[in-house]
């Protein structure tokens, strides 16, 4: 069975939660389990690390890479 | 007075004594005496010729050695005028040297100065960047609504759309 973990700062609402997993499934195959994991360094929105792939919707990626390109 | 006859006969006989002792005088003393005058004389004049020879010798030397003497002078004022320019010359020079040396410090110093101000500027806008970012981290992180988080998730699935992992 493959896996889904899903980090993100604050424990997402059911409907997120159930539209994120459908979303996978639809991609990945409907055996895929998802798990949930709080993680304050996350700040926002969230990383989804499925099949060795992360997706990084984090606001904290996104704030290193202003922070980056500021120091250009 | 009355001359006697014996008185006659002893004054003839004097006058011809002092005639003959005149001429005794003459020949013995008068030629000798005259001779050696002569050649005192002779002695002198030359003498004196040698000491006016002598006198036109050293006066000509004295000139010769005044001549040489002036000769001497204007070289030496030559060679103090050459020493004085060379000097002058050479103090040129290293004040030229000097100041190029001056000014290269200066404008090293100059650059330095400006480089290091540069860096610190630099290093002053690194840390307000980062201190911007992290009070932006902090600010998203109380902010950030559960209707943000849904708007990253549609466009998270919609990126996901026509990839096919099953």
């Amino acid at each position: 069975m493959r896996k889904a973990v899903i980090r993100a700062a604050a424990n997402f609402p059911g409907d997120l939660k159930t539209a994120l997993e459908n979303g996978l499934r639809e991609t990945f195959g409907s055996d895929l389990a998802c798990e949930f994991v709080i993680d304050d360094s996350v700040i926002g929105g969230f990383v989804v690390d499925v099949d060795r792939t992360v997706y990084d919707w984090s606001v904290a990626t996104q704030l290193k890479r202003l922070k980056k390109e500021l120091h250009k | 007075m009355k001359l006697s006859g014996d008185m006659l006969i002893d004054l003839i006989i004097n006058i011809a004594s002092i005639v003959v002792l005149f001429l005794i005088v003459r020949k013995l003393v008068y030629k000798p005496v005259k001779k050696f005058m002569t050649a005192r004389s002779e002695r002198v004049a030359g003498a004196e010729e040698e000491a006016n020879r002598r006198a036109a010798e050293a006066a000509a030397q004295k000139e010769e050695y005044e001549q040489k003497l002036a000769a001497l002078e204007t070289d030496k004022q030559q060679a103090v005028r050459e020493s004085e320019e060379a000097a002058r010359a050479a103090a040129q020079k290293i004040i030229a040297a000097a100041q190029e040396k001056a000014d290269s410090i200066v404008n090293g110093a100059q650059k330095k100065g400006q480089e290091a101000y540069d860096k610190r500027l630099e290093a002053g806008q690194d840390e307000i960047i980062d201190l911007s970012v992290d009070i932006s981290s902090k600010l998203l992180a109380r902010n950030i609504s559960d209707d943000d988080n849904r708007r990253l998730a549609e466009e998270f699935l919609a990126s996901l759309k026509g990839e096919r992992h099953a």
